[in-house]
């Protein structure tokens, strides 16, 4: 089931994803020639940044997962559940109330 | 003027991969531009963080290096400008206070630790600095830069956020479009060209950022480097 729910999440994302990610499709849409593509600077000048936006999808992606385990997980205990256990509940809960309620008043005419 | 420490220039490798595909970048500008003049040039991207103020500092760094003229780097994103910081520079004097007519270009750029490359820093914050971006004035701080400059690079705001990368490329000789690979949005590059497009830009290529490593493993760094094995 993680497996299929991993496949499926990254097959979300890569359907979501527009971002560029080819070179001759930036040179399309763009309509002028790619002069270089810059690997990555090996080094930063800058003092490092807090990286809120890795820090916040995380969090969504970790909160929206447990979401989706809970809410599965309530639809599949209500499912069970309902057919199951509630009505017995009801009935049982329903004959023992009315036992007392039938109980104690005559208990109490009684003597 | 005074010379200061230049971070950028304290840790830069020529044989790193990154300053092989500057050197590569330049070569393949003039290789298309051929005769044509193609400085001053702008750096420019659609949004913001795309990498364009990395770009303009690594590329005029690696044209002064050339020995072909003298560089200026002019730092008009006067927004949220960034150039002085990687150059270890102060921001106060330059295009700000030259736009408003508070100062004449000479004694402006700062000078660097490099002989060929000076720094038009953003001047002084503004409230409003979109107002400065008065054709008339930004055709006298070309005018002023390219009587002193063999070659000037501009570092701007991303096209989207303002107007003032628009009206900048009508008096620039060439524009580069910076686009962070993997990362920026289709519609929001296409919607950046067509700014350009608009006002008939003269949009000489692409620079694709591929610092995210999303490009085929025929782009990775691993690929560089090509020295005498010891």
């Amino acid at each position: 089931l993680g497996v299929a729910l991993g496949a499926a999440a990254m097959m979300i994302g890569e359907y979501f994803d527009t971002s560029v990610k080819d070179v001759h499709d930036a040179e399309e849409i763009v309509g002028a020639p790619i002069l270089g593509t810059i690997p990555f600077i090996e080094y930063r000048f800058e003092p490092k940044k807090r990286r809120r936006g890795y820090g916040t999808g995380w969090l969504v992606g970790v909160v929206g997962a447990a979401l989706v385990v809970a809410l599965a997980g309530f639809l599949f205990y209500r499912s069970r559940g309902g057919e199951a256990v509630e009505p017995p509940e009801e009935g049982r809960n329903g004959t023992a109330e009315t036992a007392a309620e039938d109980g104690s008043p005559s208990g109490e005419v009684a003597p | 003027m005074n010379v200061n420490g230049v971070p950028i220039l304290d840790h830069y490798d020529p044989e790193a991969p990154s300053a092989i595909e500057f050197r590569r970048l330049y070569s393949r500008l003039k290789y298309r531009m051929q005769e044509k003049p193609f400085f001053p040039l702008l750096l420019t991207s659609s949004k913001h963080e795309e990498g364009k103020t990395t770009t303009a500092a690594f590329l005029a760094l690696t044209i002064a290096r050339q020995d072909e003229g003298k560089v200026v780097l002019v730092d008009m994103d006067l927004h949220r400008p960034r150039i002085h910081r990687l150059y270890g520079l102060p921001m106060q004097g330059g295009v700000s206070e030259f736009l408003q007519g508070a100062a004449k270009m000479d004694g402006l750029p700062k000078r660097t630790s490099l002989a060929n490359l000076d720094i038009l820093t953003s001047g002084r914050m503004m409230r409003s600095p979109s107002g400065l971006f008065d054709p008339p004035q930004l055709r006298g701080l070309f005018e002023a830069l390219e009587e002193r400059y063999a070659m000037v690079v501009v570092d701007s705001p991303p096209l989207l956020a303002v107007s003032d990368t628009m009206i900048l490329s009508t008096h620039v000789a060439s524009v580069l479009l910076v686009v962070m690979a993997g990362k920026t949005p289709r519609d929001v590059v296409t919607r950046g060209a067509e700014i350009l497009r608009d006002v008939n830009a003269p949009l000489a290529g692409v620079v694709i950022n591929n610092s995210k490593g999303v490009l085929p493993y025929y782009y990775s760094y691993k690929y560089y480097g090509y020295r005498r094995k010891e």
